[in-house]
C-alpha cells in the first residue's frame, strides 16, 4: 500500500489525507487536514504526536470513550464521532466554526517514518516546522494555535520556546513541562510504572512500520501505522528505548533532560494552561509551573477535576477553548474579554466542584499555615505552642507513618502549592520519601477523588529522594522547594538531615469535623480499601496512584532504600507541612 | 410422586432415604439416615432444620461453595462431596468412623409437611422427639449428638434445655441463643435480616414447592416434595416471620418461649463462635458457654466465613475428638482439652491458636479508655473539662481515636461502653463500632462470618431500652431487660450502658484504636464487599444485618440530633479487656507452627 494523499469531502468537511510536510533533515511527516469546504483563509488548530492520527478513540481507548459518552452526553452530541481521536480535538466541533484542524503523526509514529525519540528536541523542532508550514498554506490565515491533551500539550511548551513565527496561541490541556521532575524522576525517584507501561502500551503499539500488523483505521480503512510493514528488527532500530533512556539519566543535568526542558523565558505566546487537581504524578505541576514561570504576557490558568481526558471534550472545555482561540486566532474579543486570569473548580468531598475566579496563582490572600508534625503522638497541629519533639522510625519499604490533625473546628479551604520540611536520618546512605496529604471524614473514611487516572486519588502527593535534597536557591520559594537534582549527596547513616519536599498543588474544601493528615511513606500510596479498576492500556488494577508507581528495583535497591528511616522533631528541628489556607473572600 | 423410603448402599454407606418419624401430634417428619454398611450399634449425629436435606450445598449456596472449594482443599478431600448440604456435616467424613448421620427436615420444610414457624416450642419439641427416636433405632447405641452450624446450632440450645434422655453431647457451631437480642432487635433496634433470610433461604425450600422447587442432585427427586402445592396453600403453611418479629418490639413472651433455659442446659457442650459473626451468632455462643449449667463445656473461637471452619480439617478434628469422647466413650484425652481454645486474631487474617482456662480470660486487665472532651480523643486518663458533641441522629456520628499504641496490645473479651446522651427527640439509636486503624489509617477489618469487611467490634442500643437487668448485668457486660420502652425527655441527659459483642484483636504497635458512635449502620470506608448468591443486599460492612427499616426508625423520633455529654462528673468510656502478654507465650503469627486457621487475605 501507499500514502493516501487525497482530498475528499466527508461529513461537511474537506479532508486532505496523509499530506506531506518535509522537515529540514529531509524526513517527510504526514498529516491530515480537516478544513471548511468553502475556500478561504482560516486559522489553524494543530496537534503533533505519536498516538496515530488514523486510530479512532474508540479503537484503543474503549473504556475511556464509553465512560465519557455515558457520563457526558454533550461529548458525543453534534458529531458523527467518526473522527474522534485520543486527546486531540474533534474536527466536527471546530471546522464548522471556520477552523482548520491538522493532525500530524510525529516522527516514527503512525504514518510518519523516522526514529521515535519521545519528547526530544528533534520532535519539538518538527512541531515548530509544522506550525510554520501551516501558517503559509493557501487555506491558512497565518495564525496557528496548538490545542491538545497530555502529549499534545507537553510539546506545546517545547515548541512555544522555539518561537515559530506563525504560532499565535497555545492551550496546554494537562501538559507536563519538566520531563525529569514531572514525569520520570519524581523528587529523584524513578516513575517506572508510567515510563515503561505507557511507552510500551500507547506509543510503540502505533509505531510507523507496524503496517499490516497494526491497527486498521475505521476512518480510512487503511493501516494506521503504514503504509510500510517493517520487520521487528527494523522497528526496534527505529525507536529509542524510552524506559532505559529515562532510567539511565539519574540527574536532571543530563543533556537528555536539558534538551527537553522548555526555556520559560522564551515562552511568550498567549497561553491557556489547563490543569487537573487529580493529575499528580504527571501533568499538573507543568501546568502550574508553566503558568507561573512563562514569559507570556497573555496567560490564563484553569483547573478542573475528574478524568484526564474528559473536560477537554465537554461543552465546558470546548467553550473555554473556543473563546480563547477566538480571541487569539480570529481577533474576536467579546468571548475572552472577561476571562479571569485564574479559573478554579474548587473541590469539595464527594466529587463536587464549585467554580471560582481568582486573579493570580498562588492566591494572594493565602494564609500560609504551618502544621507542625509531632512524632511523639503522631499528631499535626497549627498550634504554635504545641511542642513537637521525639522521633519515629519506619521501614524504608513500608507504609511509613501518618500525622493526623484533630477534627477541624471550621470549614477550611486548602488551595495551592504545599511544602513540607522534615528532619530525616537513614540507616543507609539514602531514603526515598513519599508524602501524601490526606483528608478523612469524621468517620475516618479517606476523602479521595476521581483523579486524572485513578478513581481513588488522594488530595496531594510529593516525593523526595534524600540524596537529591539540594535546593536551587534562586528558584526555591517558601511554599515551593525547587531541587537542583544535579548531584547525589549520599547520607551518612544515622546523621540527621534537613529536607524540603515539594507537594504538588492541590485544592480541597475540608468540611468541619474532617481531619487532615500527612503520610510519610517508603512506598507508593495505597488507597485504604479494595483495589479499583484501571484501564486497558495502563494496568487493569489500580490501588491509588494509577500507573504512577515507583517500584523499579534497579532504581530502588533494597540495600539502599529498604533500611530504617527516622523522622526527627524538636525545638531546633521544627518539622511541618505548610498548607495554603484560603480565607473566604 | 411419593416418598422415597428406600434403603440403598452408595459410596460406602447405607443410606435410608426419607424415613418417617412420627410426632406426637400425628405429623410425620422425614429424615435421611447415613450409616455404616456393617450392621451394628453406632452413635448418632443428628441435625434438624429447614434448609432441605436433599438440597446440595452448591445448588443452594453457590458463592459459598465455590469459595470454600477454591480456598480450602481439605474440605473437598476425602469425600465424593455428593451429599454435602448447607451447614451440616458431610456423612462421608463421619460414617467411615462409625457414626450414623441423621438429617431431619423440620416441620414444613423440604420433605416434611406442616406449618413453618421457626424455633417455635413446637419445632423444639419435634427436635426432642427426633433425638429420642434416633436413640432407640436398631442401628443406634443410644447416644445422640447434635452438630451443625447456625440454624442447626441455634436449636441445639433449645432442645438441650428440654433434656431429651438420649441427648449425649452438643456441638453448637456459630449458634445464637437469644431471639430478641441477637436475631430480631439488636439493642432494641429492629434488624431486617430475618425477613430477608426467610425469603431467600427458607421460602425457596418450603415443603410443597415440589416440581417448582429444586431437584436434588443426590437422588434426582424433588427437594421440597413430593407434593406440589398451590401458592396460597404454601402461604397458609408458613408464618409471616418479618411481620411477627416486627410486631414484638420488646423481649416479651413470644421470645421468652423460645429462649433456652440455661439452668437446664446440662449436656456436655462445645460452643464454637466466630469473632466476626456480629450481631447474630457469637453472642449466643459466648452467653451459652458462660451461662449453661453444663459441667462439661468448652468454648472455641475462630475466624473467617461462617461456614468454613466447620468443614475444614481443623473443625472436623475438633468435633471428632469431642464426639468420640462423649458418644463413643473413647479415651482420647478430650477431658484434658483446655476449656477455651482461641484463634487469636492479628491484622491481615492471621490467627494464632492459644488455650485459656476460662472466659472472659482470667488475666484480663479491664481498662477504661475515656472519650475526650477535646478533639475526639480516646485516652486512658479521664478528661478534666466538660464538653458536648452533637451529631445527626441518623448520620455517621463521631469517632474517638487513640494515639498510635506504643506497644503491641491484645484486646480479647467482651467490651462495655458507658455514654451520657441526650436527644432532641424522645429516643435515639446508637450504633457503636470498635475499630482499629493501621499507622497508614487503613481500617483493620476481617473476613467476617459474612461480610468480607467486618469491623473489630460492634454494639447497639436504643436509648429508650436503657434499663439494665440488675442480676444479669456485669461490669463488662451490660444486660438490658428490653421489657419496657422508657422514652427520653428531649434535652435531658441519660446514662447509657452499651454491650459490645466479645471480640479479639492483637493491635500492633503504631496502630490506633477508635470508637465510633454512629446513628446508623457501620459502613466500611474502603468500598463494597460484593454479594453472596443467597443474600439480597450488597455488603457494605454489616453483611445482611441492617437496621434500616423506616417503620422502626421514623424520622420524627430517630432523625433528630443526639448529644454526647462528656467530662466532669459524667464518665464516658469504653472498657477494654486488655490481655497482658505472658512471657512463656510470646507467639508471633509468623513463627506459629501450629496455625491451621491462618490464611492470607487475597490481594
Amino acid at each position: 500500500m501507499d500514502y493516501r494523499e487525497k482530498s475528499e469531502i466527508r461529513d461537511g468537511m474537506r479532508i486532505d489525507w496523509d499530506m506531506p510536510i518535509e522537515m529540514d533533515d529531509g524526513i517527510v511527516l504526514r498529516c491530515d487536514i480537516y478544513r471548511p469546504v468553502t475556500e478561504g483563509k482560516y486559522p489553524v488548530i494543530m496537534t503533533y504526536g505519536p498516538y496515530g492520527k488514523w486510530l479512532a478513540f474508540q479503537d484503543l481507548y474503549k473504556d475511556q470513550w464509553e465512560r465519557m459518552c455515558a457520563d457526558q452526553p454533550d461529548v458525543p452530541a453534534n458529531s458523527t464521532n467518526k473522527y474522534q481521536q485520543w486527546e486531540v480535538v474533534d474536527p466536527e466541533k471546530w471546522v464548522p466554526d471556520d477552523y482548520v484542524c491538522i493532525r500530524v503523526d510525529s516522527r516514527g509514529a503512525g504514518r510518519s517514518p523516522g526514529v521515535i525519540d519521545i519528547w526530544s528536541l528533534r520532535e519539538a523542532q518538527d512541531l515548530a516546522l509544522c506550525v510554520d508550514w501551516a501558517g503559509v498554506q493557501p487555506w491558512s490565515n497565518g495564525k496557528v494555535g496548538l490545542n491538545g491533551i497530555s502529549y499534545y500539550a507537553e510539546n506545546q511548551w517545547q515548541a512555544a520556546a522555539l518561537q515559530p513565527k506563525h504560532l499565535a496561541a497555545i492551550c496546554t490541556w494537562e501538559g507536563a513541562a519538566d520531563f525529569y521532575r514531572d514525569m520520570a524522576h519524581h523528587g529523584g525517584i524513578f516513575n517506572r510504572g508510567f515510563v515503561e507501561g505507557w511507552s510500551k502500551a500507547q506509543v510503540y503499539t502505533l509505531q510507523n512500520g507496524r503496517g499490516t500488523r497494526g491497527f486498521k483505521s475505521s476512518m480510512t480503512g487503511d493501516w494506521v501505522s503504514g503504509p510500510e510493514t517493517l520487520s521487528e528488527e527494523e522497528l526496534g532500530k527505529n525507536r529509542r528505548n524510552f524506559y532505559e533512556d529515562c532510567l539511565a539519566r539519574k540527574l536532571d543535568t543530563d543533556e537528555f533532560w536539558q534538551s527537553r526542558m522548555p526555556d520559560w523565558n522564551k515562552v511568550k505566546v498567549p497561553l491557556l494552561s489547563s490543569a487537573n487537581w487529580g493529575g499528580q504524578g504527571l501533568h499538573p505541576r507543568g501546568n502550574f509551573e508553566g503558568f507561573v514561570r512563562s514569559a507570556s504576557e497573555n496567560k490564563w490558568l484553569e483547573v478542573h477535576g475528574i478524568e484526564h481526558w474528559t473536560h477537554f471534550y465537554t461543552n465546558y472545555g470546548l467553550d473555554l477553548q473556543k473563546r480563547f482561540f477566538g480571541k487569539f486566532l480570529k481577533g474576536e474579543n467579546a468571548g475572552w474579554a472577561y476571562q479571569p486570569k485564574v479559573q478554579l473548580q474548587i473541590r469539595h468531598p464527594g466529587e463536587k466542584f464549585v467554580e471560582r475566579h481568582e486573579n493570580e496563582w498562588p492566591i494572594a490572600r493565602t494564609k500560609w499555615t504551618k502544621f507542625y508534625l509531632n512524632p511523639s503522638d503522631m499528631t499535626m497541629s497549627a498550634d504554635m505552642t504545641a511542642k513537637t519533639a521525639g522521633s519515629i522510625t519506619y521501614g524504608g519499604f513500608t507504609e511509613g507513618v501518618t500525622f493526623l490533625t484533630e477534627p477541624l473546628e471550621a470549614d477550611t479551604e486548602i488551595t495551592g502549592p504545599i511544602a513540607a520540611k522534615l528532619w530525616v536520618s537513614s540507616a543507609t546512605e539514602d531514603a526515598d520519601l513519599f508524602l501524601i496529604v490526606r483528608v478523612f471524614t469524621p468517620d475516618l473514611k479517606e476523602v479521595v477523588f476521581q483523579g486524572a487516572l485513578d478513581a481513588r486519588t488522594p488530595i496531594a502527593q510529593g516525593w523526595l529522594r534524600c540524596s537529591h535534597r539540594k535546593l536551587d536557591p534562586q528558584l526555591t520559594l517558601p511554599y515551593r522547594p525547587y531541587h537542583t537534582h544535579d548531584e547525589e549527596q549520599k547520607l551518612k547513616p544515622g546523621q540527621v538531615y534537613e529536607v524540603d519536599v515539594e507537594v504538588w498543588p492541590t485544592c480541597i474544601a475540608v468540611p468541619k469535623g474532617c481531619r487532615i493528615a500527612l503520610s510519610v511513606r517508603g512506598t507508593d500510596y495505597v488507597y485504604p480499601g479494595e483495589p479499583g479498576a484501571g484501564v486497558e492500556t495502563l494496568g487493569k488494577v489500580w490501588t491509588g496512584v494509577g500507573p504512577f508507581t515507583h517500584d523499579d528495583p534497579r532504581d530502588r535497591p533494597p540495600a539502599v532504600f529498604g533500611g530504617d528511616v527516622t523522622l526527627h522533631a524538636g525545638p531546633d528541628r521544627q518539622a511541618y507541612v505548610l498548607l495554603p489556607v484560603i480565607p473566604q473572600k | 410422586m411419593s416418598y422415597r423410603e428406600v434403603s440403598e448402599v452408595r459410596d460406602g454407606m447405607q443410606i435410608d432415604w426419607d424415613m418417617p418419624i412420627e410426632m406426637e401430634d400425628g405429623l410425620v417428619l422425614r429424615c435421611d439416615v447415613f450409616r455404616p454398611v456393617k450392621k451394628g450399634r453406632y452413635p448418632v449425629l443428628l441435625s434438624h432444620g429447614p434448609y432441605g436435606k436433599w438440597l446440595h450445598f452448591e445448588d443452594g449456596y453457590k458463592t459459598a461453595w465455590k469459595r470454600m472449594e477454591e480456598k480450602q482443599p481439605d474440605v473437598m478431600a476425602g469425600s465424593t462431596n455428593k451429599y454435602q448440604s448447607w451447614e451440616i456435616c458431610d456423612p462421608e467424613k463421619w460414617v467411615p468412623n462409625g457414626y450414623v448421620c441423621v438429617r431431619v427436615d423440620s416441620r414444613g420444610c423440604g420433605r416434611s409437611p406442616g406449618y413453618v414457624e421457626h424455633w417455635s416450642p413446637r419445632e423444639t419439641k419435634d427436635f426432642a422427639n427426633c433425638i429420642e427416636w434416633a436413640g432407640v433405632q436398631p442401628w443406634s447405641n443410644g447416644k445422640v449428638g447434635l452438630s451443625g452450624i447456625s440454624y442447626y446450632a441455634v436449636n441445639q440450645w433449645q432442645v438441650a434445655s428440654l433434656q431429651p434422655k438420649h441427648l449425649a453431647a452438643i456441638c453448637v457451631w456459630e449458634g445464637f441463643a437469644d431471639f430478641y437480642r441477637e436475631l430480631s432487635h439488636n439493642g432494641g433496634i429492629y434488624n431486617t435480616f430475618a425477613q430477608n433470610w426467610y425469603d431467600m433461604q427458607v421460602k425457596t425450600v418450603q415443603y410443597g414447592l415440589g416440581t417448582k422447587g429444586h431437584r436434588s442432585r443426590m437422588n434426582g427427586d424433588w427437594v421440597s416434595g413430593p407434593e406440589t402445592l398451590l401458592p396460597e396453600q404454601m402461604g397458609a403453611n408458613r408464618y409471616d416471620m418479618g411481620k411477627v418479629l416486627f410486631s414484638h418490639p420488646l423481649d416479651d413472651d413470644y421470645y421468652k418461649a423460645m429462649l433456652p433455659d440455661w439452668s437446664k442446659v446440662k449436656v456436655p457442650l462445645l460452643s464454637a463462635a466466630n469473632w466476626g459473626g456480629q450481631p447474630l451468632h457469637p453472642r449466643g455462643n459466648f452467653e451459652g458457654y458462660f451461662r449453661a449449667a453444663s459441667k462439661q463445656k468448652w468454648l472455641e473461637v475462630h475466624g473467617i466465613e461462617h461456614w468454613t471452619h466447620y468443614y475444614t480439617d481443623y473443625g472436623v478434628n475438633l468435633q471428632r475428638r469431642f464426639f468420640d469422647y462423649f458418644l463413643k466413650g473413647k479415651k482420647n484425652g478430650w477431658d484434658k482439652q483446655p476449656k477455651v481454645q482461641l484463634n487469636v486474631r492479628h491484622p491481615g487474617e492471621q490467627f494464632v491458636i492459644r488455650h485459656e482456662s476460662a472466659w472472659p480470660l482470667p488475666t484480663t486487665q479491664w481498662t477504661k479508655f475515656h472519650l475526650g472532651t477535646d478533639s475526639h480523643k480516646l485516652t486512658k486518663t479521664p478528661p478534666k473539662a466538660t464538653a458536648s458533641v452533637i451529631f445527626d441522629a441518623k448520620g455517621d456520628g463521631v469517632t474517638f481515636l487513640t494515639e498510635p499504641v506504643t506497644e503491641t496490645t491484645e484486646i480479647t473479651g467482651p467490651i462495655a461502653v458507658k455514654l451520657h446522651v441526650s436527644s432532641s427527640t424522645t429516643d435515639a439509636d446508637l450504633f457503636l463500632v470498635f475499630r482499629v486503624f493501621t499507622p497508614d489509617m487503613k481500617e483493620v477489618v476481617f473476613q467476617g462470618a459474612l461480610d468480607p469487611h467486618t469491623a473489630i467490634g460492634q454494639g447497639w442500643l436504643r436509648a429508650s431500652h436503657r434499663r439494665l437487668d440488675k442480676k444479669l448485668t456485669l461490669p463488662f457486660r451490660p444486660y438490658h431487660t428490653h421489657d419496657e420502652k422508657q422514652p427520653l425527655k428531649p434535652g435531658e441527659v441519660y446514662e447509657l450502658n452499651i454491650e459490645i459483642i466479645p471480640t479479639c484483636i492483637v493491635v500492633p504497635k503504631g496502630h490506633r484504636v477508635a470508637l465510633s458512635v454512629r446513628g446508623k449502620d457501620y459502613v466500611y470506608p474502603g468500598g463494597s464487599g460484593g454479594k453472596l448468591s443467597n443474600m439480597k443486599n450488597e455488603f457494605t460492612g454489616n453483611g445482611p444485618f441492617l437496621h434500616d427499616d423506616p417503620r422502626d426508625r421514623p424520622m420524627e423520633i430517630y432523625g433528630g440530633q443526639t448529644t454526647l455529654h462528656l467530662g466532669g462528673n459524667r464518665e464516658n468510656y469504653v472498657l477494654l479487656p486488655i490481655i497482658p502478654e505472658r512471657a512463656t507465650r510470646k507467639a508471633t503469627p509468623k513463627k506459629a507452627g501450629k496455625k491451621p486457621a491462618a490464611r492470607k487475605k487475597r490481594r
